[in-house]
């Protein structure tokens, strides 16, 4: 009932729209009609999504929001599972899985049309036609006789005249090759199905955000500043947003000056913007092996030459990155940026020490290169001794910082920022002004609410409980049911665990044989640009509950067992699938990718 | 007429399956059809009895579409769907017996070895292994028995390769084939009804010619239809192709891939359901052909409710 709601209502109507927007002016006019060519195209964007996903790529694509919705839409939604942002967002796991229930939902938000007659019609006809969710009704506004708007004939985007993608090819620009493996990409898909226990995401989970909190705070805006809520803003974004943004920066003890900030959509955008403003086609981007399975596509649609180095369990090697940089010199080759997570690392979920910051950040300035420190989970720590971000170490001369509200607040919201040195800011800020003109009002003014009523920090302390115990739950389980040859982190904070099997186990093929164990995982290849990490899987654990974790686990740990049995036989070497506890010496946190 | 298109399902191709049958709604409603869109699950019957359907347009990939669960279920309901029977769709999607049938008919297919699990859980299978491999030489290529697209197939350049290679296609069938590497070029015969369409040719166009992820991808991988093929050559790739589509029992249409070397067309494994999405190869066959997609989407229905007219 729930998704047929928001297939019936949510979905956008084209006519509507145009019917409600008389007034334009130039700057409204391009934005809208650009909103509609992106509402006819996002099929085809959802496929470049996928695909990104697939390429290992994804987590994310920016403003992917608008995508979902409706049944015909929610279905193929459903399928890519794309998500999100940078340690940021829901990686492959999905925008259509509900943290909370776990349940599918169609994006669209069912019930927010207010016409209860309407509702009430389509409910009856529901009942009298016997539908179920994937039926399509007339519109509300069909039922309701409305509007005198005619009925568009195809809500999809009409495949008139399309011919094969093949004859497109010629057309598409260099930047779109990041397209991978499509067979990933479907299998993918699959983990965003109601039954499976999906450990792919990067969800956070918003169910604890209290829903009269969230009342409250909508109310004061529509009350108190419906106008200007509902308005553009200015491309930097508000100073009140920043000032909230002080404070979680603040928490963290750095304090930058308010004017070297963009507020932008979500820290994915941040990532996006910086490489725009830096990179040329063919220029070298050095990111840690692995990496932010988000930041890949983002790297590559600029055409940077992206080069991993590979992490321990205390981060980015730098002596290796000194090593690499030397080398580049000696080409005649400068990187423009070192893209860096510190801090419970999206995927591996180790923390750079102190010491190899300090490093790092003397190598930035000693080469005059740019650190660009994404930090989305610093304030998430259940253990350990807080480090200063590579920004407050550096003073923001040569570090960007990137951060987010999307795993202290919501990633719904799509709200970031970027720290930037002035010069740098500048080009950044007309970048932005290309791409969006401005991050969204109406949850800027949601946030400065939210940060009024000062709880902002006891809501985090909350979803740091929580997450402990997630974290907790899975370590055990892991523990109680992988084979001993495996290895895992054990992160002291963040969404993620990374773990690493024998080499003979692919972990993609794995997936596929989770799937039918209706269980999922990213595969490591995700993370890497390079096909690497084959045999290592990323595992999250704040977007589930700790039923579904030791779940989840427990069947994952027994397709492995069956492989690693297979193995043996294969190979006469009988090896125990059984996990040895005692016999475990204490945990590798963390296992250099195969190669290394 | 009223058409159930069945998509999706719990296969590995969901993802495909969702992009073909959405375009193949879109080609129905065009043409005029009272279009019945059915994401497969448990209430597939239960729906499509309330709904009685004309005809059911199956454009499912991969195992419970194409392997002939839906299809056995539509014979049972007495509605004509589009593609091979149930048996012929059993037979395509297993290719140790879609090679085995091939192998009867005295058609020419790359020698093979078959294993189940068990043969290795219990009968030690393992031990015989440096025998076949002796036979089949390296490369060597490791399919699971049932599997769509890609998924799960791997090279194995040596024999230390084997184990590994096993332990992923047994990841997505409980058996699976080790088969002789020909080397030659990728060719795919679409048939409709009983006429085959213009020859596709896969020319990959960078990476490792054994990562089979790079094939059927835009970009990696060129399609050239019809493929550039001598008339001696084009008839016996058709010809090959068309008494594999018999010795199958397919019916409606399929796909045939073969490899061509200088010796003949070598069989490797006919698709039941091939895909219909922008990118796939049976549309670009009838496209080649003169057919539009309408015309294409047109024609299958024909060919399901009047199979006499093949």
């Amino acid at each position: 009932m729930f998704a047929l709601g928001a297939a019936v209502t949510g979905d956008p109507q084209p006519g509507q729209r145009e019917q409600n927007d008389d007034h334009g002016r130039g700057d409204e006019q391009r934005d809208r009609d650009h909103d509609q060519r992106r509402q006819g195209d996002d099929e085809g964007q959802r496929g470049t999504a996928a695909a990104l996903a697939a390429a290992g790529a994804v987590d994310e694509v920016a403003d992917h929001d608008a995508a979902e919705g409706g049944t015909d839409r929610g279905e193929q939604g459903a399928d890519d599972p794309v998500d999100q942002e940078p340690g940021h967002e829901a990686d492959y796991g999905g925008e259509n899985r509900h943290p909370a229930t776990g349940g599918s939902v169609g994006a669209g938000g069912a019930g927010e049309h207010a016409d209860r007659d309407a509702d009430a019609e389509v409910l009856e006809e529901v009942h009298a036609r016997n539908l179920t969710t994937c039926d399509r009704l007339a519109s509300i506004r069909h039922t309701s006789g409305m509007a005198e708007v005619p009925e568009p004939t195809h809500r999809r985007r009409s495949h008139a005249g399309t011919r094969d993608l093949e004859r497109y090819a010629g057309l598409f620009a260099e930047r779109t090759k990041v397209m991978r493996s499509s067979a990933m990409r479907d299998l993918m898909a699959i983990t965003a199905r109601p039954e499976v226990i999906s450990l792919a995401g990067g969800l956070p989970d918003t169910s604890t955000f209290p829903p009269q909190s969230f009342a409250a705070q909508m109310t004061r805006i529509a009350q108190e500043s419906a106008a200007e809520a509902l308005q553009y803003g200015p491309t930097e974004g508000f100073e009140e947003t920043k000032d909230c943004i002080l404070e979680v920066m603040g928490a963290e003890g750095m304090l930058p000056d308010p004017d070297d900030i963009i507020i932008t959509t979500g820290g994915q955008q941040g990532i996006d913007l910086v490489t725009k403003t830096l990179v040329d086609p063919g220029d070298v981007v050095i990111c840690e092996a692995p990496t932010y399975p988000g930041a890949v596509p983002v790297f590559c649609s600029y055409q940077a030459d992206v080069v991993q180095v590979e992490c321990d369990e205390d981060g980015m090697d730098i002596e290796v990155l000194e090593q690499l940089l030397g080398e580049l010199r000696s080409e005649g080759r400068r990187p423009k940026f070192i893209y860096s997570v510190p801090t419970f690392q999206n995927p591996a979920g180790v923390t750079m020490s102190l010491q190899r910051r300090q490093r790092l950040v003397e190598l930035a300035r000693a080469n005059e290169i740019l650190v660009v420190e994404d930090n989305p989970y610093g304030l998430l720590r259940y253990g350990g001794e807080p480090l200063p971000p590579l920004y407050q170490l550096d003073g923001g001369d040569f570090v960007i910082y990137i951060g987010t509200f999307s795993k202290i607040l919501s990633p719904g919201i799509r709200l970031g920022w970027t720290v930037a040195p002035p010069p740098v800011l500048e080009k950044i800020v007309l970048g932005k002004q290309a791409t969006d003109l401005c991050t969204s009002t109406l949850t800027q003014y949601f946030v400065r609410e939210y940060f009024a009523e000062r709880r902002w920090q006891r809501y985090i302390d909350d979803l740091v409980e929580i997450y402990r115990r997630r974290r907790d739950v899975m370590l055990e389980a892991l523990r109680n049911n992988f084979p001993a040859e495996a290895t895992w982190t054990e992160p002291e904070g963040g969404l993620f665990i990374w773990a690493t099997l024998p080499d003979y186990i692919d972990t993609s093929d794995l997936l596929a044989k989770a799937l039918r164990a209706d269980v999922a995982f990213v595969p490591g290849q995700a993370a890497y640009v390079d096909g690497r990490g084959r045999h290592s899987m990323r595992l999250n654990f704040s977007g589930v509950s700790e039923e579904e974790i030791r779940e989840g686990v427990r069947r994952i740990g027994e397709v492995i067992a069956e492989q690693v049995e297979l193995y043996g036989t294969l190979t006469g070497e009988q090896r125990l699938p059984e996990p040895a506890e005692e016999a475990r010496p204490n945990v590798v946190p963390f296992r250099k990718a195969e190669g290394a | 007429m009223k058409v159930a298109v069945l998509k999706g399902g719990r296969s590995l191709e969901r993802g495909v399956s969702l992009r073909s049958g959405a375009r193949v709604e879109d080609a129905l409603e065009r043409l005029g059809h009272e279009v019945l869109p059915i994401d497969v699950g448990p209430d597939l019957v239960e729906r499509l009895v309330a709904k009685q359907p004309e005809v059911a347009f199956v454009a499912m990939h991969g195992v419970g579409g194409e392997d002939g669960t839906v299809q056995e279920l539509l014979e049972i309901l007495g509605i004509p769907f589009t593609g091979p029977s149930a048996a012929a769709c059993a037979r395509c999607m297993d290719k140790v017996q879609a090679k085995d049938a091939i192998e009867e008919a005295g058609l020419p297919t790359p020698d093979w070895f078959a294993f189940n699990q068990t043969a290795f859980r219990e009968f030690g299978a393992a031990d015989a292994l440096g025998r076949l491999e002796e036979t089949l030489g390296f490369p060597l290529v490791v399919k699971p028995s049932r599997g769509g697209s890609s998924l799960g197939v791997r090279f194995a350049r040596s024999a230390g390769e084997v184990p590994q290679a096993l332990v992923s296609a047994f990841s997505y069938d409980d058996r699976v084939l080790l088969e002789r590497f020909v080397d030659g070029r990728e060719l795919a015969v679409s048939i409709l009804g009983d006429q085959p369409l213009p020859v596709v040719e896969a020319i990959l166009l960078e990476g490792d010619r054994y990562d089979f992820e790079a094939r059927y991808e835009i970009g990696r991988t060129r399609f050239v239809c019809p493929a550039e093929l001598s008339d001696a050559e084009e008839r016996a790739v058709t010809e090959a192709a068309l008494d594999t589509y018999r010795a199958l029992g397919c019916s409606g249409f399929a796909r045939i891939d073969l490899i061509l070397d200088e010796e003949s067309p070598w069989l490797l494994e006919a698709n039941a359901i091939p895909g219909l999405t922008d990118t796939s190869l049976l549309p670009q066959a009838a496209e080649a052909a003169g057919l539009s997609f309408e015309q294409l989407v047109e024609r299958i229905l024909d060919l399901a409710l009047h199979p006499a007219t093949a």
